[in-house]
């Protein structure tokens, strides 16, 4: 996966500068309120949310079980299964696939999976056109950028940005509501819809018992992508299975209402296998490929295993108090916010994504608003001490004189009389380092602390001594 | 192969991750259902439903009202051809694509859209089918359950019920008994389970949720984006 996460400081600085994103990123709120509401017309919807997360620890504790049933069934139903280690197998596969039935134009439906493998990018290399239909992405890939939010890429485009990349790129000027524009990307995107040779989208499920292919979308070009062209691929992590029809329920109950407020999307559709014989429409070939890159690490760290139940509704972005502030595209890779922030060092190496973990206030929003829970802070402060703590291979760690003084710290912590000793020399040393009663630059390896923050200054006098004060009074 | 080896590599890790070990056979969760359980369980949803029928269809219909789609009360088979024949009056359309199914053709739509001059196709009657749905202007179709929860159609795909008939013209009108409409997702799952199987449940089974709709510019609800437009429900006396 490319990232370029490393200039997280520098382009995070950026963002909350720039003003257009500023106001993009107000109607975020709007995602929660709809959210909420949503969840209040569920009679058990916390009920429902604990239910979810059982199904998935359950799923994943016996994942290869699973992974075989659906695969054994999408084979008995027609299909085919192609397993990928890394993202360089699955683009390999797919190029394959193409190159054996001389596809020339595809149309995909918006999916994470194809952009964490950077799909696009491969196919083009290989002449080979790829257009992204859903109209957040489609605008995405007019101006050759990356989706900046999981469920609205282009959340940070006002409607002029668009009408200035329509009149630009698809040549339809004076553009002024977003009806207009709606419109000229649905006659455009019809034509490719039916010159395509192949579909390829994402899943959001795969039923092992029933060897489907669940997607849930509002705007139905994953429906053409999936009923015009004679082949369709789907790209699926290997965390998406779940075990019966029964635990599907309890997932579409949750997750639009968790992904835009929604009791059910527009679209859902069950895929299972290709078109039968007779039928008129609908893919003549279905391949589903299953993809590892990096999910199996996540699964062998106990610690780490829970990020895998992750639907993908994106609400975790939405109430994150970094990502309303800095927006999708500063963090340097296609999984932004709180999720993001451990995904990505899962996929990408911790050593290229090392700011991540430190770009939360743990306030706990996330955790708290997850369909399944996840204990996302929990994970970033993990995250946060692997980096500190450093391995010899790729991460320097914190600095040694940082390390020194924790190690310090820790030490005079334990021993009452040392700490408040220490303090009280303290105290009396920082005296000519005070502005305006705060520290504003603390020395040494220290420095970084008050870059953007004052440190507050010691007490002169400690709270255990006041409360002595107090009682002896 | 290297598709082979990726299979045993990533099952391998897998396994090892969860110490389990690998390929222990299908997960039956639950224990297999016998077929007598699942015929009493989606007999029992059948007269449930049945009960509470009237709650049902207004549900549905408040549902259905809130997602933008029109909703239409046919007293008679005839009252609901009539409605379809005003919208394509409406909108001039000169071609409509329909279902082969019960439901569509016992309306008697074909003479009444035939005496306007208006092309009425099945897949059946047309071999080149996909053209003529991508330059029709109404598609027909019946639906095999409603949920009253969501205001869900549920479509399954089939010979005569092509799923580019609820999907390529503008506008989609569904014609649902009220037999059809179910509580909500468990009831379905359930009956599914019976009366079509876990087995094959087709080659497609669709939800549709109200009218094709975006908000990705500026969150401004748009409506008809790729699929239809306009959503229209006849709802038939039983």
């Amino acid at each position: 996966m490319h990232v370029t996460t490393e200039a997280f400081i520098r382009d995070s600085t950026a963002a909350v500068q720039n003003k257009t994103l500023q106001s993009r990123l107000r109607v975020l709120t709007t995602f929660t309120i709809k959210r909420n509401a949503a969840f209040a017309s569920l009679e058990n919807g916390e009920a429902l949310r604990d239910q979810a997360r059982s199904i998935k620890e359950k799923t994943i504790a016996r994942l290869d079980a699973y992974l075989t049933q659906l695969e054994e069934n999408v084979v008995r139903l027609g299909g085919n299964v192609h397993w990928a280690r890394t993202g360089e197998e699955a683009r390999a596969i797919v190029l394959d696939l193409a190159r054996k039935n001389n596809v020339k134009r595809i149309v995909k439906g918006k999916s994470m999976a194809t952009e964490e493998i950077e799909l696009n990018e491969a196919l083009e290399q290989a002449g080979i056109e790829s257009v992204e239909t859903d109209l957040g992405e489609y605008i995405v890939q007019l101006a050759h950028e990356k989706p900046s939010h999981i469920l609205a890429p282009a959340v940070h485009k006002s409607k002029e940005d668009v009408a200035e990349l329509f009149a630009q790129k698809l040549d339809a000027p004076n553009l002024k509501q977003a009806e207009e524009m709606t419109a000229v990307a649905r006659k455009r995107l019809r034509e490719k819809f039916c010159a395509a040779d192949m579909g390829i989208t994402g899943a959001n499920f795969g039923i092992a018992e029933t060897g489907t292919i669940v997607l849930l979308e509002n705007e139905g070009n994953i429906r053409l992508s999936t009923t015009l062209p004679r082949i369709h691929v789907a790209l699926m992590g290997i965390e998406k299975v779940v075990p019966t029809l029964g635990d599907l329920a309890v997932f579409l109950k949750i997750l639009a209402r968790s992904a835009s407020g929604q009791k059910m999307s527009s679209y859902v559709s069950f895929i299972s296998g290709a078109r039968r014989a007779g039928e008129t429409d609908g893919a003549e070939e279905f391949h589903l490929i299953i993809l590892d890159n990096g999910r199996t690490r996540l699964l062998a760290d106990e610690e780490m295993r829970e990020s895998l139940y992750c639907l993908r509704c994106g609400a975790c972005l939405n109430v994150c108090p970094v990502y309303q502030k800095v927006g999708g595209h500063a963090y340097g890779t296609v999984y932004s916010g709180p999720i993001g922030s451990i995904l990505t060092p899962a996929f990408a190496g911790l050593e290229k994504s090392k700011d991540l973990p430190f770009a939360s206030t743990l306030c706990g929003a996330c955790r708290e608003i997850c369909p399944v829970r996840i204990d996302i802070p929990r994970i970033l402060l993990k995250l946060r001490s692997e980096w500190a703590e450093g391995d010899r291979a790729h991460r320097a760690g914190a600095p040694l004189t940082e390390r020194l003084a924790i190690k310090l710290w820790a030490f005079a912590m334990r021993r009452r009389f040392l700490y408040s000793f220490a303090f009280r020399t303290a105290a009396f040393l920082q005296g000519p380092m005070l502005e305006d009663g705060k520290l504003k630059r603390l020395p040494f390896a220290f420095g970084g602390w008050t870059q953007n923050r004052d440190f507050p200054a010691l007490a002169r006098k400690s709270f255990r001594s006041m409360w002595r004060d107090e009682e002896s009074r | 192969m290297a598709g082979t080896s990726a299979r045993e590599e990533i099952l391998g890790k897998i396994s090892r991750a969860l110490k389990s070990e690998a390929n222990s056979g299908p997960p039956r969760p639950n224990g297999p259902r016998a077929s007598s359980d699942e015929a009493r369980l989606a007999l029992e949803i059948r007269s449930r439903c049945e009960h509470k029928r009237q709650n049902l269809i207004e549900q549905f219909e408040s549902e259905l009202v809130k997602i933008g789609v029109r909703v239409y009360h046919a007293a008679t088979t005839d009252s609901a051809a009539e409605y379809i024949e005003q919208i394509a009056l409406k909108r001039v359309t000169k071609t409509v694509v329909a279902a082969d199914a019960e439901v569509v053709e016992g309306i008697g739509l074909q003479k009444r859209l035939d005496r306007n001059g208006i092309r009425y196709v099945t897949d059946a009657s047309d071999a080149e089918f996909r053209r003529t749905a991508i330059e029709a202007g109404i598609g027909v179709s019946g639906v095999d359950y409603a949920l009253a929860d969501t205001g869900t159609l549920v479509l399954l795909a089939r010979t005569g019920q092509a799923r580019s008939i609820s999907l390529l013209p503008p506008v989609h009108v569904a014609i649902v008994k009220p037999d059809q409409i179910v509580s909500g997702l468990d009831d379905l799952f359930q009956l599914l389970r019976f009366e079509k199987g876990v087995n094959d449940l087709g080659s497609a089974v669709t939800f549709i949720t109200g009218p094709s709709r975006t908000a990705d510019i500026e969150l401004t609800l748009v409506v008809g984006v790729h699929g239809p437009q306009e959503l229209h429900v006849i709802l038939l006396k039983n």
